[in-house]
């Protein structure tokens, strides 16, 4: 799979596919999408992302439950990057 | 002449890959070798439902059961096909010598021959360390010579650590189901002795739908466990990821990652290190991979073991007397490679900064499974070799590799510290197609960078800065450096230079579904587009490079080590082990001759 961000030393792409299936069902209308004003970018998503899990931002968590507006695109194959093989 | 030829090799060849066309498949597969005593699963699988009464499955002319003490369940129709097979799991044979196994429905017979070897009585190693390099190929090894020796008058300035040792073998690495492995089945000709098939683990690759009822065999890890010993497996992949998994898991499928974690827990494995922390979190956890709640970190803790989560947590445990356990998870993937931990900073380094190299968590293991004074079995793995190569990016493969020298020198020194009785083994557990083809001098004229490349005398030797003290040069974008090429590859762009960026994607599947040369670097000055040679569209399209069937090197010293020499089986690493841990001993040196190879 391949991220821009992660050329440009942005986010690593587990992070953006992750970013990715978490709000998916909110980008799911382009109609819905331009109705929103609550934009977070892949780099606010998240507080920390560590060995023992992710840490939501306070600005994602105030936006639980709220229809949200990000920009971005995954492009396949949409592998985790340690799937090198065969199956 | 040309036909009588073909027609000579096609009668050959047909005898080679093909015995007669059985009606019944008996596990294990004919001609295994299986160490006395170690545990493994028999079964029988008929073509259709059979009538049990008619069913006869003899081993040496005597009911199986005989010999494997105990019957074997009927199950008319596996999976509720029309199929009936036999199955016996956890048998084991004591006695050393051959064994025909003779299965018959009343209408068909087959028959297989297994092995069963016995070891000397007394162990001549205390330890054993097995290095596995992963992908590790003689390129590779070239490469990584140049860059961290240097060439004078002709010869090489020094040997590396894992060049240094008396013993060498060429191990051959072909599966029961294909001349190519994965990393799965090769690494589990390893750790148990036995071939298998691609992504498989600890098992046979029967037809039982379910990936975790295959027909299993026992690990090292629990044969070790079994005489007090303890064991470690310490990598920079993904903890679940196939080459330490094949120390504890059993699965024909490699991505049972949150079974492997299970497997591991049960397993009382001493020491695992590597990234992969998801499958440990429950599914509440945000950034889980569970499909349960399931706290493994909270499990493991409970049953004694220290976690560690950067590399300053890693030394202070293994610096704790107290230490006998330890859980190392260093990162969501996998541990950032030599180049980007130690130099570019670039992968994961600024989402983990505090991650250990090879060599620092083979130390802390080092510290942690010594404590245990009946010895211990050691896995470490530098993983990323073949990560690297598989995307093309020789720098990174490259410089991996001189990490997992870096390791081997240091296991090294430990060993002669530590009593000189310890076994190493260094390998890879595949190939990939890698060759130092000579060097790129940009201060060559001209635009085009193929124009750059010296083959032969033009090609002189490269420019890298001399080494630092644990082999790696400083900087990797010098102005005449190594052109080393790959054989199988994907569509993409060839930039002539190390990816300072971050490690290379190639190719990326376009939106019909084809594998295309990732447009990323079209622009980056000089890139050239390479036409892949290698499948790029159905289930078969590579977006990156692929293992080859080339055979490994294995080089090893210490007790035992004298076992390693010609051409060997992969499977036969496992024995070179299990004799000079007597994982199996025998009383008479008539039994154990059995062994003899």
């Amino acid at each position: 799979m391949f991220c821009p961000s992660r050329l440009s030393g942005g986010l690593p792409r587990r992070t953006f596919l992750c970013s990715s299936l978490v709000l998916a069902a909110p980008l799911a209308s382009a109609a819905e999408a331009t109705r929103v004003d609550n934009r977070l970018s892949f780099d606010t998503l998240y507080k920390t992302v560590g060995v023992l899990g992710t840490v939501y931002s306070e600005q994602a968590k105030a936006l639980k439950n709220k229809e949200v507006r990000m920009r971005g695109y995954m492009a396949p194959p949409l592998k985790p990057e340690s799937k090198g093989w065969s199956e | 002449m040309r036909s009588k030829i073909s027609f000579l090799s096609a009668a050959v060849l047909a005898a080679t890959v093909s015995t007669t066309c059985a009606a019944q498949t008996v596990f294990p597969l004919t001609r295994a070798d299986i160490l006395a005593g170690a545990l493994f699963d028999f079964k029988v699988e008929f073509d259709g439902v059979v009538d049990p009464a008619q069913v006869k499955v003899s081993i040496n002319g005597a009911d199986y059961s005989k010999t494997l003490g105990k019957a074997a369940v009927w199950v008319a129709k596996e999976d509720g096909k029309e199929a009936s097979s036999l199955i016996l799991r956890d048998a084991s044979i004591r006695k050393p010598g051959t064994y025909v196994v003779t299965a018959s429905d009343g209408k068909s017979t087959s028959s297989v021959t297994w092995t069963v070897y016995g070891t000397p009585a007394k162990k001549a190693a205390k330890n054993v360390i097995l290095f596995i390099g992963d992908g590790f190929s003689i390129g590779h090894r070239t490469a990584m010579r140049i860059l961290s020796k240097g060439i004078e008058g002709g010869k090489y300035t020094g040997k590396l650590a894992i060049d240094e040792m008396p013993y060498m073998a060429l191990l051959t690495t072909q599966g029961t189901d294909s001349i190519i492995t994965d990393s799965a089945n090769a690494a589990h000709a390893y750790t148990t002795g036995h071939k298998s098939c691609v992504n498989a683990l600890g098992v046979y690759c029967s037809r039982a739908a379910n990936s975790l009822d295959h027909p299993k065999v026992e690990t090292i890890t629990s044969l070790a466990k079994r005489r007090g010993m303890a064991v470690g497996a310490v990598t920079n992949a993904e903890i679940e990821d196939a080459t330490p998994a094949a120390m504890v898991a059993h699965t024909r499928r490699r991505s049972d990652y949150n079974d492997i974690v299970e497997m591991y827990y049960q397993s009382k494995i001493d020491v695992m290190m590597g990234g992969g922390s998801p499958n440990f979190l429950p599914k509440s956890t945000p950034g889980s991979k569970r499909k349960d709640d399931v706290d493994y970190i909270d499990r493991f803790k409970q049953a004694d073991y220290r976690l560690a989560t950067t590399k300053t947590e890693m030394l202070a445990a293994a610096d704790d007397p107290k230490t006998t356990k330890l859980l190392g998870l260093y990162n969501t993937g996998n541990v950032d490679g030599a180049l980007d931990l130690k130099f570019l900073k670039k992968g994961s380094v600024a989402q983990f900064p505090d991650q250990p190299d090879v060599p620092e968590s083979m130390n802390a293991a080092l510290k942690v499974l010594s404590r245990n004074k009946n010895g211990f079995v050691l896995m470490v793995e530098s993983a990323r070799i073949d990560k690297y190569s598989h995307s093309l990016d020789a720098e990174r493969a490259v410089y991996d590799a001189i990490m997992l020298d870096d390791a081997v020198k240091q296991a090294k020194q430990w060993a002669k510290a530590h009593g000189d009785n310890t076994l190493i083994l260094v390998t890879a557990d595949h190939s990939h197609a890698v060759s130092v083809v000579g060097t790129v001098d940009d201060n060559k004229p001209g635009p085009d960078m193929r124009n750059k490349i010296g083959t032969y005398n033009e090609a002189g030797f490269p420019n890298y800065p001399a080494p630092d003290a644990d082999g790696y040069p400083h900087k990797v974008d010098v102005s005449r450096r190594l052109r080393v090429l790959f054989g199988s590859y994907p569509d993409h762009y060839d930039t002539f230079a190390p990816h300072l960026e971050g490690e290379f994607v190639p190719a990326i599947r376009n939106a019909a579904g084809v594998m295309v040369a990732n447009d990323a670097y079209k622009d980056v000055p000089g890139a050239e587009l390479r036409i892949g040679n290698l499948p790029n569209i159905g289930p078969g399209a590579a977006n990156n490079g692929v293992h080859t069937g080339d055979d490994v090197v294995l080089t090893a010293m210490g007790p035992g080590a004298e076992k390693v020499h010609g051409q060997m089986e992969n499977t036969d690493l496992f024995r070179v082990m299990a004799e000079a841990l007597a994982l199996s001993p025998q009383k008479h040196a008539a039994s154990a001759k059995a062994s003899d190879k």
